[in-house]
């Protein structure tokens, strides 16, 4: 915090206080203390320093905390999600002394720098390091305004421990929120989401369609070719109840098994083991295809998604979780859409990515 | 360059020199800050004179400046912390030589002769026309006898070593305020830092 001084020259910032002449003796500046335009109270300072270690500290606590937590097990919830991008935003706001805009503005980039060092050291994949990043930012935009208005006010009470103290609680917030939330037992809700189109073909062309979507290789979305796992080839077939089908993806593997198949109404899976490389944040179920005629030569198809959501707090995660899942069943829907063609069997299986 | 002597009845005698590279006026114009020169010590979180208040007069627009350094025999109220954790120790303005250096003494409040009683004392003097020494030295009686020498000597080369670290911050953040704030046209703009 810049504090008030002693007068000092404009151009040398010479101590001018209990000077005989009127004269700088460093630089020949005149002065009048009853004038202060001819002088400044400020000391000498660089932009920099007001904000730089701030911006360390609450980054660089924010990465080792996070990093630390992700490697020692711990699930994403409350800490990770909110509680450590607030504190990291707070600590900003507390330790910068400057305006809130900026204040806000360097919250948001220690979340950045906080969380980037998780898809560096691919603790994290790239999709969910960005939208951790998106997540985290709303809190620490919010912790960054609340060190500001802390340090405000304390500054106005003169508390005698404003320096250390309020740093030091904001530091334990974010570990005291996770080591409470890995005390306490928690239940993951399971969560099926549902995307429906209507398609100009039969419910017999769509089933049609369904036994060879896995085996087209369009390019993915772009949402998919940002880091999320990619389809390397699929074994096995889903032809009769109780078989089972591994796609292999570039980061691991996905086992299914088929529990229903009642042609050309509805075809059901369960996800019997998965190791793709986001165990952190879902675990998959299963999911299903639901054909439902509506009209002549028209077929509502219904893909269904179901996981247990590890991510907490669900309303921070949620819009995230179903843009994700809602562009992967499009993707699918797409590539199960008649007037396409099936590839040659010399083409690997595209589209397997964990059912829908 | 550093000395820091620890004799065999207690006596220290810690100091320190840094050759910056600034006129010794220019130095000392940093120095007569009394009050913020002191808390380039690691220890020394805030400086505030005790009792009575410094003279001040209000200018004009009601703004509030001193109007003199603090007299000699002024007694002062030194914060020291480390990590947030640490007591106020009572000082007093002991000499004060325009142009050339002050002295402080650095005393415990529960006596003269407990808790490292010392004198603190900042010296400058000219070098060329260009450069300046800058001698800070510590003198007292370590009190804590039951510390091993060598661990008071580390102690006392921590805090000298971190003191003359942050002189050459502080020098060198105000040469690159100086030089931004003076005109293009000014003699001494050009001149550099290099401490």
């Amino acid at each position: 915090m810049v504090k008030r001084g002693p007068p000092r020259c404009l151009d040398c910032f010479y101590v001018l206080a209990g000077l005989g002449s009127v004269v700088c003796p460093e630089c020949g500046r005149r002065f009048d203390l009853d004038v202060p335009e001819t002088y400044t109270t400020k000391p000498p300072f660089v932009r920099w320093k007001l904000w730089m270690p701030g911006l360390l500290l609450a980054s660089g606590f924010g990465a080792v905390v996070t990093g630390v937590t992700l490697l020692a097990g711990a699930n994403v919830g409350w800490g990770l999600s909110a509680a450590m991008p607030f504190s990291v935003g707070a600590l900003l706001g507390y330790r910068c002394p400057t305006r809130v805009f900026y204040v806000v503005l360097l919250a948001i980039a220690a979340a950045i720098l906080a969380f980037s060092p998780l898809v560096a050291l691919h603790i994290s994949g790239l999709i969910c390091g960005l939208v951790a990043i998106g997540v985290t930012i709303v809190p620490a935009a919010i912790g960054g305004f609340f060190g500001w208005v802390l340090r405000r006010c304390l500054k106005v009470a003169a508390y005698p421990q404003a320096q250390w103290l309020p740093v030091v609680l904001l530091l334990m917030l974010g570990p005291a929120v996770i080591l409470a939330e890995s005390l306490l037992r928690r239940v993951d809700p399971v969560v099926a989401i549902r995307t429906s189109r209507v398609i100009e073909a039969s419910p017999a062309a769509v089933w049609e369609a369904l036994r060879f979507y896995d085996e087209l290789d369009d390019p993915p979305p772009m949402l998919f070719r940002l880091g999320m796992p990619r389809p390397v080839e699929t074994t096995g077939a889903l032809e009769r109840i109780g078989d089972e089908q591994v796609c292999v993806f570039t980061t691991g593997r996905v086992t299914k098994r088929l529990t229903q198949c009642d042609a050309p109404r509805r075809l059901a899976f369960a996800v019997t083991r998965q190791r793709i490389g986001f165990e952190r944040s879902v675990t998959l179920r299963g999911g299903s295809f639901d054909l439902e005629p509506v009209g002549a030569g028209r077929t509502r198809v219904t893909l269904t998604t179901e996981y247990d959501a590890l991510l907490r707090p669900r309303f921070m995660w949620t819009p995230a979780e179903r843009l994700i899942v809602h562009t992967l069943h499009e993707y699918i829907l797409d590539a199960i859409a008649p007037g396409r063609e099936a590839p040659g069997p010399e083409a690997p299986g595209a589209v397997a990515v964990a059912g829908p | 360059m550093m000395r820091i002597v620890v004799d065999d009845r207690w006596r220290v005698d810690a100091t320190a020199c840094l050759d910056v590279p600034l006129a010794a006026s220019a130095v000392w114009g940093q120095m007569r800050d009394l009050q913020r020169f002191l808390t380039i010590d690691p220890l020394h979180r805030q400086v505030r004179v005790a009792g009575t208040a410094l003279s001040t007069r209000r200018s004009t627009t009601g703004a509030e400046v001193t109007e003199a350094p603090i007299p000699v025999g002024t007694p002062l109220v030194i914060e020291h912390r480390l990590f947030g954790i640490g007591v106020n120790r009572r000082s007093r303005l002991l000499l004060w030589r325009e142009g050339r250096g002050f002295a402080v003494s650095d005393l415990s409040n529960r006596g003269d002769h407990t808790g490292f009683p010392h004198v603190c004392i900042y010296e400058v003097r000219p070098l060329t026309d260009r450069s300046a020494r800058l001698t800070i030295a510590a003198r007292g009686r370590w009190t804590a006898t039951w510390i091993p020498r060598w661990l008071v000597r580390l102690w006392l080369a921590w805090v000298l070593a971190s003191t003359l670290s942050n002189v050459r911050v502080e020098f060198r953040r105000f040469a690159r305020a100086v030089r931004r704030r003076r005109p293009a046209h000014h003699p001494r703009r050009h001149r550099r830092m290099a401490c």
